[in-house]
């Protein structure tokens, strides 16, 4: 195989791949930080210390 | 060419929003823990994108977009390290799940466990040193980006990246590891969608073929074969591994990732999956670099000179157009008179045997190749699209400045200034004092940028800087995990001699080059911990177990 095949595969891999990834956390990262969030908001209300001014 | 009022709104918008979204997190701040590694709560998915677009800023596309102008193909051998080493490490857990599994919040943390105050605080100051110089230098190369895309007059540009600046310190300061997740899930949307919508325009105006074209045709032979191309060695690559060993592993605000994790599981299934969207932060914008280099040969006129001229006689003509008109015309975006002046200049210079002008000739090319691709993004984008990339470029930028701003910051407060106050502080002392860091950090970062000349191309810039502490970072880390007898005076001597190396490369005419700079460093770190532990040997137990149970 040419450098230039190799570069070749390479790139459009790279490409087509961080196009499904980045479908995939736009997708499901929103429910995670969802999540995240109602966790926080849960713990705050069982009583943990306000956060001091700034 | 303008960007116009709607290109401007779809910006600004952008901003406003990551800005809302970022101060609403901060109310659910309560504790350091929750400030600085979000109540360790972070998931994949949100996990990889904020790691990603952490490590994601327009200074990334311009210094590998210059790397790609520069090496051509041969450059994408860097996104192979890089898919590789992160791959390894998110399949191993190699470093990342004992210290996560240790509930650090910071990785000098550790070194105060292992070796004791002193290498903990020597470590926490390489860190703050070498990221602040590391930073330094985003705010002077990203305002070039600004100034000719989006057509910002030289004399706003200051101001624009102070506010760009001010943005990120805002809801960093104010919100922590929190709003930096939730900002960089949205700005992590935006920075994928601009880079896919440059990448299309690119092959639908240029094309595969093009890019491969101008490669064979401008580069002289270089571009293809990485390992015969001149700074492309087997010394560049093996320095190239260590480094994204130490990057993926102790590099703060990729290892503040690690520790943010729900569990050590979720923090390997991060640098899997960022793995492979590493590949295409290293492939996509060195592609844009080429896509820029035969964008600007395409359209260059052939160069006419006067019949029977001797070689001399034309160097020394183009060296006094060059200087005459070289500043002028990059302010122009005229790389199509530019390039191929400089072109026939290193070529007659390397036959004439002449290194000075070689040299020079080199020099002016890497300028040429640092601004080519925000010229050829503000060339083939059209108006409306320039606003959603810019969103994505603005996106990726202050995500940035925010991840760094809280990781450093992390650093100098926990590691440096807490421990030689040498008292525990409360919660509310350690949040004011991580915030006031912020501010510090922010305030050098606009001077540093001012007043620093960039020597040689960025990337090699940024990662000696960064090669300052991350060698000796890694290797005591490492040693101190699996090699009993590593001790204090050896990580003492590991930080002293690493950092040396990396900092000879940046003195001006030190003549040492960047490859030399990066295996020293590595080399002499390691000699220095092993000498300094033979010579006094520390007494760990057995200290991976002893650390983790």
């Amino acid at each position: 195989m040419s450098w230039l095949t190799l570069w070749a595969i390479v790139f459009y891999a790279a490409v087509a791949s961080f196009a499904l990834v980045s479908a995939l956390v736009a997708v499901f990262g929103y429910g995670e930080v969802r999540e995240l969030f109602q966790d926080l908001a849960a713990k705050n209300r069982g009583g943990r210390p306000p956060l001091p001014p700034a | 060419m303008r960007f116009g009022p709607l290109d401007w709104a779809i910006a600004v918008t952008s901003l406003v929003a990551t800005v809302w979204i970022g101060l609403r997190a901060r109310r659910l701040v309560g504790r350091i823990e929750d400030y600085l590694v979000a109540n360790r709560g972070m998931g994949t998915y949100v996990g990889t994108a904020s790691l990603v677009s952490t490590e994601i800023g327009i200074i990334t596309y311009m210094y590998q977009a210059q790397f790609g102008f520069l090496a051509g193909f041969s450059a994408f051998i860097v996104g192979l390290i890089t898919i590789a080493v992160c791959f390894a490490v998110g399949r191993t857990g190699f470093v990342i799940t004992p210290l996560r599994e240790m509930q650090v919040m910071t990785v000098p943390e550790y070194l105060e466990r292992r070796y004791g105050r002193r290498v903990r605080v020597l470590a926490g100051l390489m860190m703050a040193f070498g990221g602040s110089l590391n930073l330094g230098i985003f705010p002077i190369i990203e305002a070039r980006y600004l100034t000719i895309t989006a057509g910002i007059p030289p004399r706003f540009v200051a101001w624009t990246m102070a506010a760009l600046l001010l943005i990120a310190l805002l809801y960093t300061a104010l919100g922590g590891m929190l709003s930096l997740i939730v900002t960089n899930y949205l700005q992590y949307v935006l920075l994928a969608g601009g880079m896919l919508i440059v990448t299309a325009a690119c092959l639908s105006r240029i094309g595969w073929s093009g890019m491969t074209g101008a490669v064979r045709e401008h580069l002289h032979g270089r571009g293809f074969d990485p390992f015969a191309d001149l700074g492309v060695g087997p010394a560049f690559i093996l320095w190239q591994v260590l480094l994204w060993v130490a990057f993926m592993t102790v590099w703060q605000s990729a290892a503040m990732r690690a520790f943010s994790a729900r569990d050590a599981a979720t923090g390997r299934r991060v640098f899997r999956l960022t793995s492979v969207l590493f590949l295409g932060r290293a492939v996509i914008p060195m592609a844009w670099g080429i896509a820029a280099l035969a964008l600007f040969f395409a359209r260059a006129a052939p160069l006419a000179s006067p019949a029977g001229e001797a070689p001399a006689a034309e160097m020394a003509r183009l060296d006094a157009e060059l200087s005459a008109r070289f500043k002028p015309l990059l302010d122009e975006g005229r790389l199509e008179v530019l390039l191929p002046r400089v072109d026939r200049l290193e070529t007659l210079a390397q036959a004439d045997g002449s290194e000075p002008q070689a040299q020079r000739a080199r020099a002016l090319r890497e300028e040429i190749g640092l601004v080519a691709m925000p010229w050829m993004v503000a060339t083939l984008i059209p108006g409306g699209w320039r606003g959603l990339v810019m969103a994505g470029m603005l996106a990726a930028s202050v995500s940035t400045y925010a991840g760094y701003f809280l990781g450093w910051s992390a650093v100098i407060s926990q590691d440096v200034v807490s421990p030689l106050l040498g008292r525990e502080l409360s919660e509310r002392g350690k949040l004011r004092l991580t915030r006031a860091t912020i501010v510090a950090l922010t305030a050098f970062i606009m001077v540093w940028s001012l007043v620093y000349e960039v020597p040689g191309p960025a990337y090699f810039y940024l990662q000696v800087t960064a090669n300052l502490f991350m060698a000796p970072t890694l290797l005591t880390i490492v040693l101190g995990l699996y090699w009993r007898r590593a001790s204090a005076l050896g990580a003492v001597t590991c930080f002293v001699l690493g950092a040396a190396a990396s900092l000879a490369y940046l003195v001006p005419g030190a003549g040492l080059s960047v490859g030399a700079a990066g295996n020293l460093s590595w080399g002499l770190a390691f000699l220095g911990l092993v000498l300094g532990s033979l010579l006094r040997p520390g007494h760990a137990p057995t200290p991976a177990r002893a650390e983790t149970a």
